[in-house]
């Protein structure tokens, strides 16, 4: 399949960078989310 | 290799195979005689007596040989064919080399079992290395379906004939040396060598390893690994581990991505190692027991079913259950549905963690990749496509390769500035956001999987487009 000029438009949009507000967010919620608790670190797989 | 001592091998009907002197009847040789070998059309076995076996000759060295108890250290191995390879077949061509039979032999073989002369708490005898041929890609009666199954060539000498199955091998849990999830860590160990030419380990080697991070635990008998013992375990081979925990990732999720687009976090993970790069994942089970405490156990994630994308099932390497064995969900995997729900022992199993043993050079992690694929891409596609007339089963994917098998991708296909692109030097690993649905292939960002960050695409690869 041939490329149209929509599909060069909607690639267009993914081209476009992420804004400095975005990336903080990401690195933000990168830092703080799934983080593993020591206890559940040191539990043994017993099965 | 076989031992000094005559080997012995007589062709016994497949009916045979769970007798006591053959593979015994355990929940595992039920499930790969009745249930796993049976659609491979299997007919037939023979047993390779005084088959020295490497990893249960490490353990016999370091654990049984020192046992009271007399232990052989011979192993014995079972081949398995199907079709009508008789024991006249075998004479014949250990006799007088004849390619057309080695043919059917080759063409007919389905893989081998190799039993331990050692038992379980049940007195019944424990399954070590085993390579069985795996499902093809193609699901016969759904021709929208493939399966993804990871596995590696191995190489078989039967009595000097060379023979090959593609499969990843598995064994069954032996509890003096190693609980579910040192098996799990063995069963890593196979493919990891095969894509980063790490050393193998015995099960006691394993837990010996691992151990080096104490527990409160016995050494030995090992009565289980924790996360950290497993880490530990693959630093000692000089190999990271990206930790994930799929459900913190579904909740924690960035302002402007709704809820459905993170609901199939764990389909997500599962393409993202092994769609390309065949990557086995360590999964954390809580199993909850009808009565009592929480249980955990260790598997390892050997492929997928999928229709454009969308994960039907998976497959596991479960030390309890068998090779290749299936699992279905009707929460996107974050419930399992399957065999340790057979019975009325246990009500649940759901995925706590995912482990992710990787070389070290392969530095984004899924998490870093992961929200900048979900903003950029997978979120931004769900707006955009209605209006732009892609077609309605488009998708972006994720997923880890390599520079080898990606610009081996590139050769085979029609993309814009073709030449340009080969001869542009990439990183070794990549992540890629591929944007495709069920029969066309759009284009692909490409990350650079050995930075720090993921900011930026270090290139983007359109398919099909006229050359400027």
């Amino acid at each position: 399949m041939g490329f149209d000029q929509k599909l060069y438009d909607l690639k267009n949009e993914f081209d476009a960078p992420l804004s400095d507000e975005l990336i903080d967010e990401i690195e933000f919620i990168e830092q703080t989310s799934g983080n593993i608790s020591v206890v559940e670190l040191l539990r043994p797989f017993t099965i | 290799m076989a031992a000094n001592n005559e080997a012995h091998s007589i062709v016994y009907p497949i009916k045979d195979a769970l007798n006591q002197e053959h593979l015994d009847e355990t929940h595992i040789s039920k499930y790969i005689i009745n249930e796993y070998l049976p659609p491979f059309g299997v007919q037939s076995f023979f047993k390779e007596e005084n088959y020295v076996d490497k990893d249960y000759l490490i353990d016999y060295a370091k654990f049984y040989s020192r046992s009271f108890e007399k232990y052989d250290k011979f192993t014995e191995r079972v081949h398995f064919f199907k079709g009508n390879v008789s024991e006249e077949d075998l004479t014949r061509i250990l006799t007088r080399y004849d390619e057309e039979l080695y043919e059917k032999i080759f063409e007919s073989y389905l893989g081998f079992v190799v039993v331990k002369p050692v038992k379980n708490s049940r007195n019944h005898k424990i399954i070590g290395r085993t390579v069985l041929k795996t499902y093809d890609e193609a699901v016969e009666g759904h021709p929208l379906q493939k399966r993804i199954m990871i596995k590696q060539k191995n190489s078989i000498n039967l009595f000097g004939l060379q023979l090959e199955i593609d499969a990843l091998p598995f064994q069954t849990q032996d509890k003096s040396v190693g609980a579910c999830a040192t098996t799990a860590c063995w069963i890593s160990l196979n493919k990891l060598a095969d894509l980063f030419e790490t050393p193998k380990s015995s099960l006691v080697e394993i837990t010996e390893k691992s151990i080096s991070f104490p527990s409160e635990n016995r050494n030995f008998p090992s009565p289980g690994l924790n996360y950290l013992q497993i880490k530990n375990f693959y630093n000692t081979l000089g190999l990271d581990t990206d930790f994930i925990d799929p459900v913190s990732l579904k909740t924690s999720r960035l302002k402007e991505i709704p809820e459905n687009v993170v609901e199939d976090v764990i389909e997500d993970i599962i393409k993202a190692y092994i769609k390309e790069f065949n990557l086995p994942v360590l999964a954390g089970l809580k199993i909850i027991p009808k009565d009592g405490e929480p249980l955990y156990h260790a598997v390892i994630i050997s492929g997928y079913r999928h229709e454009n994308g969308k994960i039907i099932k998976i497959y596991i390497h479960d030390d309890q259950i068998g090779l290749y064995s299936r699992v279905t969900s009707e929460d996107h995997f974050f419930s399992w549905i399957d065999s340790w729900l057979d019975g009325s022992k246990f009500t649940s199993v759901t995925l706590d963690k995912l482990v992710v043993p990787l070389y070290p050079k392969i530095r984004l992690s899924f998490k870093s990749m992961y929200f900048v694929y979900l903003v950029q891409y997978k979120a931004k596609l769900e707006d955009k496509k209605a209006k732009n007339g892609i077609d309605a089963t488009a998708k972006y994917e994720l997923f880890l390769t390599d520079v080898k098998k990606y610009k081996k991708f590139l050769l085979d296909h029609q993309i814009s500035n073709k030449i340009e692109k080969l001869k542009k030097p990439f990183p070794k690993y990549l992540w890629i956001a591929r944007l495709e649905s069920a029969d066309t292939l759009y284009w692909d960002y490409v990350y650079d999987a050995t930075a720090a960050h993921a900011i930026k695409p270090y290139e983007n690869i359109v398919y099909n487009s006229p050359e400027p």
